[in-house]
């Protein structure tokens, strides 16, 4: 498995935080699909519309509530499948460091 | 005042004194699983669960602000509210726990770093940051616990309106009683809410609080839905309250967001800036836990289901029908209260990136109203 490296060993202290490209791609469409969101927040097309979906959700407010929804499946897939396992794993590593006090990235 | 005295029901008052008996019950008996150890005392020997460790951080995040501001907020300003707390936070509060949370709980599990003060010391390599940083982080998380303590005794007020008429009367100069006449003042509220805090935390250390925590969390998610229920079967069912908002002057224009909410541009940077001290009492709890909280999405599943129900059911844009403001009351004084949240200048489509409307301020015995010059939603509507 390929891997690159991240993060800085200022001092020669911090151990670099080894990202596993597997990762990577996961990562890259997650972080689309949130611009993709964040952009989609901005239904100005409901603004001004009263309409009420099943007779009682304003249209503005069924739409937000079925972003929510999509963004809570969004982070979930994002844990499952992009989740950042190898700062975890820098962060076990150095428990017994404590005593080592550096600059960290 | 004798007819109005003869219609109040103390049930709320022993509803409140039931569960702040149970906060006290919390206390004394978390003492009991108390291994004497300060690690314990304070980090509960850093051996918190998942359920526990997800319903305590979402207790939190609660607050008044979340629960009796933006409540109030809704009631008078729609459901744009609702895409500005809750469907913002759904995005942007588990994007900085991604790009900031994660690093923060690493360097704080790898170099033992338990305060914020800390780790910028560390990093800096300059200890007066550190004292420059402590009373400034402090300064800013005041406000933040004096809205919760403000809403709980708001709160308690509203609850027990018109119960102690004779201990603490609250009369207009013409003698009539005001809607709050005989309830509990807020400082009075307020004090009792902030002993019983103190009480379970001193008693029961962090894990009092995250019991605490927990079953108030269970508490306001479980009556939530009883409430939408309780209301929406008031007004007739769902079908009916929906015909009645669309029929109510004062509710239709709540029903769409344009021209109801205030300088929504800065949501994301409120959200961005709001996200940083839960991240610090995120990362102080993931100090509980073995492994990092990997409950971002339930803890967003859990404040969207909260923000929804309050928002259209719990006490907003129903309760603009079941009590809608009375002339000679601010639009938010029947409603959730107005904790931490603020009309701002009003936004409408073709009038000016920031058009600030003009407001008539009126002054009235016990009450201070502001009214928007020519609008309507501020008048009084029968329930049908």
């Amino acid at each position: 498995m390929n891997e690159g490296h991240a993060g800085s060993q200022a001092g020669g202290a911090v151990p670099p935080v080894v990202i596993h490209t597997r990762k990577l791609w996961p990562r890259r469409l997650v972080w689309i699909w949130v611009g993709v969101l964040f952009l989609l927040h901005h239904d100005f097309w409901w603004w001004d519309d009263p309409t009420l979906v099943f007779g009682f959700i304003p249209i503005g407010l069924a739409y937000h509530s079925a972003y929510s929804v999509v963004a809570g499946i969004t982070w979930w897939l994002a844990i499952r499948h992009a989740w950042p396992e190898e700062i975890e794993e820098w962060a076990s590593a150095g428990e017994s460091e404590t005593a080592i006090k550096g600059r960290v990235k | 005042m004798t007819t109005m005295l003869a219609a109040v029901s103390y049930t709320p008052l022993y509803v409140i004194s039931v569960y702040m008996l149970a906060l006290i019950g919390l206390g004394l008996a978390s003492r009991q699983f108390s291994k004497g150890t300060s690690a314990d005392y304070f980090l509960v020997s850093r051996n918190i669960g998942p359920f526990l460790l997800l319903m305590s951080i979402f207790g939190t995040t609660m607050t008044g602000f979340a629960l009796v501001g933006s409540t109030g907020k809704s009631y008078t300003s729609g459901i744009g509210v609702y895409g500005l707390m809750a469907s913002w936070s759904g995005l942007i509060h588990s994007a900085v726990f991604f790009v900031v949370g994660m690093k923060l709980w690493a360097v704080g599990k790898r170099y033992g770093y338990l305060t914020q003060c800390e780790y910028f010391r560390e990093r800096f390599q300059s200890p007066a940051l550190g004292h420059v940083l402590f009373p400034v982080l402090i300064l800013l998380v005041i406000p933040y616990l004096l809205v919760g303590v403000i809403s709980a005794g708001k709160f308690i007020q509203g609850s027990t309106a018109g119960m102690f008429p004779e201990l603490f009367p609250l009369l207009r100069p013409d003698g009539s009683p005001t809607p709050l006449h005989g309830s509990v003042p807020v400082w009075a509220g307020s004090l009792v809410v902030c002993l019983i805090v103190l009480f379970y935390v001193f008693f029961g250390g962090l894990r009092g609080a995250i019991w605490a925590n927990t079953m108030q969390t269970l508490v306001f998610m479980v009556t939530g839905v009883i409430a939408f229920y309780l209301i929406s079967q008031k007004l007739g069912g769902l079908a009916e309250a929906g015909r009645m908002v669309s029929e109510s002057e004062f509710a239709k224009p709540r029903l769409a967001r344009e021209g109801m909410l205030g300088q929504p541009d800065s949501a994301v940077g409120r959200h961005v800036s709001a996200s940083v001290p839960a991240l610090a009492y995120r990362a102080q709890c993931e100090e509980l836990s073995p492994q990092p909280d990997r409950t971002p999405d339930l803890h967003h599943d859990c404040l969207v289901a909260v923000y929804f129900d309050r928002h259209l059911g719990g006490r907003a844009l129903w309760r603009t029908i079941l009590h809608p403001p009375q002339r000679g009351a601010r639009a938010g004084d029947q409603g959730a209260g107005r904790v931490g949240v603020s009309d701002g200048p009003g936004r409408r489509r073709g009038a000016g990136r920031h058009h600030v409307e003009p407001r008539l301020s009126v002054h009235v015995p016990g009450h201070h109203v502001h009214q928007r010059r020519g609008d309507a939603r501020v008048r009084p509507e029968p329930l049908q």
